[in-house]
């Protein structure tokens, strides 16, 4: 079930190119907001200096600390806008999210006043799940400190290194599977808010959460492949950006395509997990 | 046996018995190594439950001055660490290099009396007299400095005998360098130790939280008794270990030529032994650690190996290193004559070199705390600074980057550099230690500033004058107490130049420096135009030959086609204009490469007096590039992006560092659970 519930996301993303289009853009858009302003800087510190002729063969250290020390009043106005413009973005996604369930569970094509009508619709009753989803969180989060008990435990308030080491690695561990875990119960709610137009949030939160419990092997493995394949890529695109190194024009414009064509792929792959949810959903609860 | 057997049997045995005495202490040096003022003989027990140390020690002291010394002075350090209101708590804010600690320490003198003379004859009983004084701040709760008036004065070149019974309690866990931590006890500045009577006075500090020690040379005996079990460490050599039959045993060391002893004990170390050129190391490794203990040893003999190459001897026989405990960092990196503390963490990967650094810098200290023995209190560059300085010189001997993992690479130059450039400006090198800024100024001034300071001047007098310098300065001034001006005057005598314009402005103003190429452009020079000239003469205006200069028109006189006018044109000239700026006050003599298309290459000197300086030249090309100090031998100069300008936009640098900020902002945006990654990388270390 879990396998093929993957390979029907994957064909069922591949056939909404017009979504990924979307996803794509808007994150081209924002990293641009981010990047743009950067580059301006960047170009007005070092564009006419050697220490600008360096970087492209290398990455120079002085450089870094020269650009953090005479530019502490651009990087303390950055850093919120960053910020400001990360919160933004996660929130245009979850309204993006509702056009894109109530399409694939519709199942049929992309319908640009479908899409954007049930973006609309559902955003509130999304905002409104996130925040209900808060203590869920840090419920979440604070499983890590399990790990802190059991040390506690077995070997009392002065334990060997060896011992706070590998159980401080236990405790990133934990903690990345209860954040891949909220994410999952918050996929699952919305996609049981889109499909029975539920207006009352936390039932389906509620409902989300057992849901996920249920089904927790299945749901987890799904999400965790699926962020396995895009680790897997991330490691082929830095290989091949590596080998091309802006090492001239040619190999600039390579490198963006390359970049480019990686983050399309990463909302290919967003879009497969959001299909593959719903359809592992429909398999189990119809 | 008969009488003659039986005498001669009492005989050998006498001999035996004298000759295993005599032998007990061993005599490391034939000579006397320094003037050996403050001689501490020291019995000790440790009390392992309550943390303390009750003792008695017999200080010899020679008054080498020619002054009639009516008082005695002592430090009382751990007195520092007893309560809120001293002078080091209110300083720090209860916090030392990160750490605080949670019990409290002290020292107490129960009893001190004084003989005149070695004979140890009629004792006055001092322990009334003893004052607590505080001639820094006037903290009234401040009781690290003592004072007692004489019943008569120390005669010039006369001897005294001072005993004293103390009882010590440790801060728990180890805070400013010295404490315990359940089974592990490192013991630094433990016991009342004598100030240093010089320039006609008492040279005694309150203990601030940036400030060290100072104190003067002597041989130590000293016997610590702890638990059976306990495996110690301690500044000299091992004379003996006698188990009491108690549980405890009495562990005797030996030290000659020093000035500071501490020790250090646990059950639970691991001893490993190496050699490096002539001194034996011991390494005392918790076991927590072990898997690290060659990466130790190799340090270690790599810091005694270079500095002996580069500085010459180490005279002593022996080093010890101290791996302190999990919980008492407070303890780590730390140095003691002979015995140096280290520290790091579990699986320290290879590519993150703070134990090897750690380790070359603590026996550099070695060198410039414990051979030369500076006044830590007044001059603390003179010990921080000048290791901090040898630092770079051993990294670029040996592994250049303090952090070298996964591609990415951190040298230890320009941490240095960095710290320089966010806080270097408030304060002067020399000055006191507790006087400066913040803790923060005194830090990158000690250690970071004059590291830099140092590694630029030996830039300017090359690497080889430098180290004759080093070399020089050890060898005139060890065991004598240098100041400021001694270094400074080995810098000019070996050097064989007046370097005060540079030493007065990096040590004693706290100027910065910046040397930038404001422009560096090229314009084409047009022909001359106005009276004096018979047409108004450019290409654009198809002027016949005739008006070109002679030069120009020598062949070509009976042409008229602008295409053959072209082809006899004169090349274009350019006028290439540098203007190289001083952004700071600091002036240094620069250098100026200034490069053209054509390929010449010019290079330039200014005295960087001035604020500006313009060079001009008129070629027939135009310039590329200008660079002020081509070669970066100027690490105090803040900002080496500013020392350069190019003609033409570095786009392939800007695209890519662009190119891939876009990129990490793409991932990032996409990625937020990337997050938890970077808490993984804190587990690196």
């Amino acid at each position: 079930m879990t396998l093929s519930s993957i390979k029907t996301g994957f064909a069922t993303a591949r056939s909404h190119k017009k979504i990924i289009l979307i996803f794509y853009l808007f994150n081209l858009m924002f990293a641009l907001a981010l990047a743009l302003p950067f580059r301006a800087v960047i170009s007005r510190f070092v564009g006419n200096s050697l220490m600008g002729a360096a970087l492209a063969d290398g990455f120079d250290m002085n450089f870094f600390f020269d650009f953090l020390n005479k530019n502490q009043p651009f990087l303390s106005g950055y850093m919120p806008f960053v910020f400001f413009l990360a919160i933004l973005y996660w929130l245009i996604m979850q309204f993006f999210t509702g056009g894109v369930l109530a399409t694939f569970m519709g199942g049929d094509k992309y319908d640009r006043e479908l899409f954007w009508a049930a973006s609309a619709k559902y955003f509130p009753r999304f905002v409104r799940l996130i925040l209900f989803m808060l203590p869920v969180g840090l419920i979440l989060l604070a499983l890590q400190f399990a790990i802190t008990g059991v040390e506690r435990l077995f070997w009392g308030d002065d334990p060997y290194e060896y011992i706070t080491y590998w159980m401080d690695w236990g405790r990133v561990a934990l903690r990345g599977a209860a954040i891949l875990f909220f994410f999952i119960i918050l996929d699952y709610a919305k996609i049981q808010i889109v499909d029975k137009d539920r207006k009352r949030v936390r039932r389906a939160l509620g409902k989300s959460i057992v849901f996920s419990f249920k089904n927790f092997i299945s749901t987890f493995a799904i999400s965790l492949l699926l962020s396995l394949v895009g680790v897997a890529v991330l490691f082929f695109y830095t290989f091949l950006a590596d080998a091309l190194n802006f090492a001239n024009l040619a190999g600039i414009i390579g490198v963006i395509l390359l970049q480019q064509l990686y983050m399309a792929f990463r909302m290919f792959m967003k879009l497969t997990l959001l299909s593959s949810q719903v359809i592992f959903f429909n398999g189990r609860v119809r | 046996m008969n009488s003659k057997n039986a005498v001669l049997f009492i005989l050998l045995g006498i001999f035996f018995t004298l000759g295993a005495s005599a032998k007990e202490i061993p005599i490391l040096f034939e000579k006397p190594l320094s003037p050996r003022i403050a001689n501490y003989d020291i019995d000790v027990r440790l009390d392992i439950k309550d943390k303390k140390i009750y003792g008695s020690e017999k200080l010899i002291w020679h008054n080498k001055s020619n002054d009639h010394i009516s008082e005695l002075q002592f430090h009382l350090y751990l007195n520092a660490f007893r309560n809120s209101l001293s002078t080091f708590m209110r300083e720090s804010g209860g916090q030392h290099r990160g750490h605080k600690q949670n019990q409290w320490g002290y020292i107490e003198v129960n009893s001190m009396k004084l003989s005149y003379g070695l004979n140890e004859g009629a004792a006055f009983d001092l322990t009334d007299d003893i004052v607590f004084i505080q001639p820094d701040d006037g903290n009234q709760d401040d009781k690290t400095l003592v004072r007692t008036l004489l019943p008569k004065p120390v005669t010039p070149g006369a001897t005294i005998v001072v005993k004293i019974d103390f009882e010590a309690k440790l801060p728990e866990p180890p805070f400013a360098r010295t404490g315990t931590k359940k089974e592990y006890f490192m013991v630094g500045q433990w016991f009342p130790k004598i100030a240093v009577y010089r320039n006609h006075a008492w040279n005694s500090h309150q203990f601030h939280s940036t400030s060290e020690f100072f104190a003067d040379f002597g041989v130590y005996n000293v016997k610590m008794t702890t638990p059976d079990d306990y495996i110690v460490g301690a500044t000299g050599v091992e004379v003996s270990v006698v188990n009491n039959g108690d549980g405890s045993s009495t562990h005797f060391y030996h030290a000659e030529d020093v000035h500071d002893f501490s020790w250090t004990c646990s059950p639970e170390y691991l001893e490993y032994f190496t050699k490096a050129q002539d001194v034996d190391i011991r390494l005392l490794i918790q076991p927590d650690h072990v898997g690290q203990a060659q990466r130790h040893l190799d340090a270690a003999k790599g810091a005694v190996t270079f500095f002996q190459d580069q500085y010459g001897d180490y005279p002593f026989s022996n080093l010890t290193v101290v791996d302190p405990r999990r919980g008492a960092q407070g303890s780590g990196g730390m140095e003691y004559p002979t015995l140096i503390t280290a520290g790091t963490t579990y699986k320290l990967p290879n590519g993150i070199r703070s134990l090897e650094h750690v380790i070359h810098h603590e026996f550099g200290h070695n060198y410039w705390y414990h051979l030369l023995a500076s006044n830590e209190f007044e001059e603390s560059w003179m010990d921080e600074g000048i290791n901090s300085y040898t630092d770079l010189v051993y990294a670029e001997h040996n592994y250049q980057n303090m952090v070298d993992m996964f591609g990415f690479k951190l040298p230890y130059l320009t941490i240095n550099r960095f710290a320089v450039m966010m806080g270097g400006d408030r304060d002067s090198i020399v000055k006191k230690a507790w006087e400066f800024y913040s803790e923060g100024s005194y830090g990158v001034n000690s250690y970071m500033k004059t590291a830099i300071v140092l590694k630029t001047l030996e830039n300017y007098v090359g690497a080889d004058v430098m180290n004759r310098i080093m070399r020089e300065y050890v060898q005139r001034w060890r065991f004598k107490h240098p100041v400021s001006q001694d270094f400074f005057d080995i810098v000019n005598e070996v050097s064989g130049q007046d370097l005060n314009w540079f030493i007065q402005q990096a040590f004693y103003t706290p100027a910065r420096l910046d040397y930038a190429i404001a422009s560096a452009y090229s314009r084409k020079v047009d022909k001359p135009k106005g009276y004096d000239f018979t047409k108004s003469v450019t290409a654009d205006s198809g002027a016949t030959d005739e008006e070109i200069s002679d030069e120009e028109n020598m062949e070509d006189s009976e042409t008229d086609s602008l295409a053959e006018d072209k082809d006899s044109k004169p090349p274009a000239l350019y006028k290439s204009v540098v203007k190289v700026r001083r952004l700071q006050p600091f002036i240094f003599p620069v250098e100026i490469e200034i490069a053209f298309k054509n390929g010449e290459i010019i290079r330039e000197t200014w005295d960087g007096d001035e604020l500006w300086k313009k060079f001009i030249y008129t070629k027939e090309t135009k310039v590329e590039y200008a660079t002020v100090d081509p070669d970066r031998k100027i690490l105090l100069d803040l900002n080496f992006t500013n020392n350069s300008k190019t003609a033409d936009k570095q786009h392939r640098g800007i695209a890519k560092v662009s190119g891939k900020a876009l990129f990490w902002s793409q991932f990032i945006l996409a990625q937020p659970e990337l997050v938890n990654i970077l808490a993984m990388l804190k587990h690196l270390n």
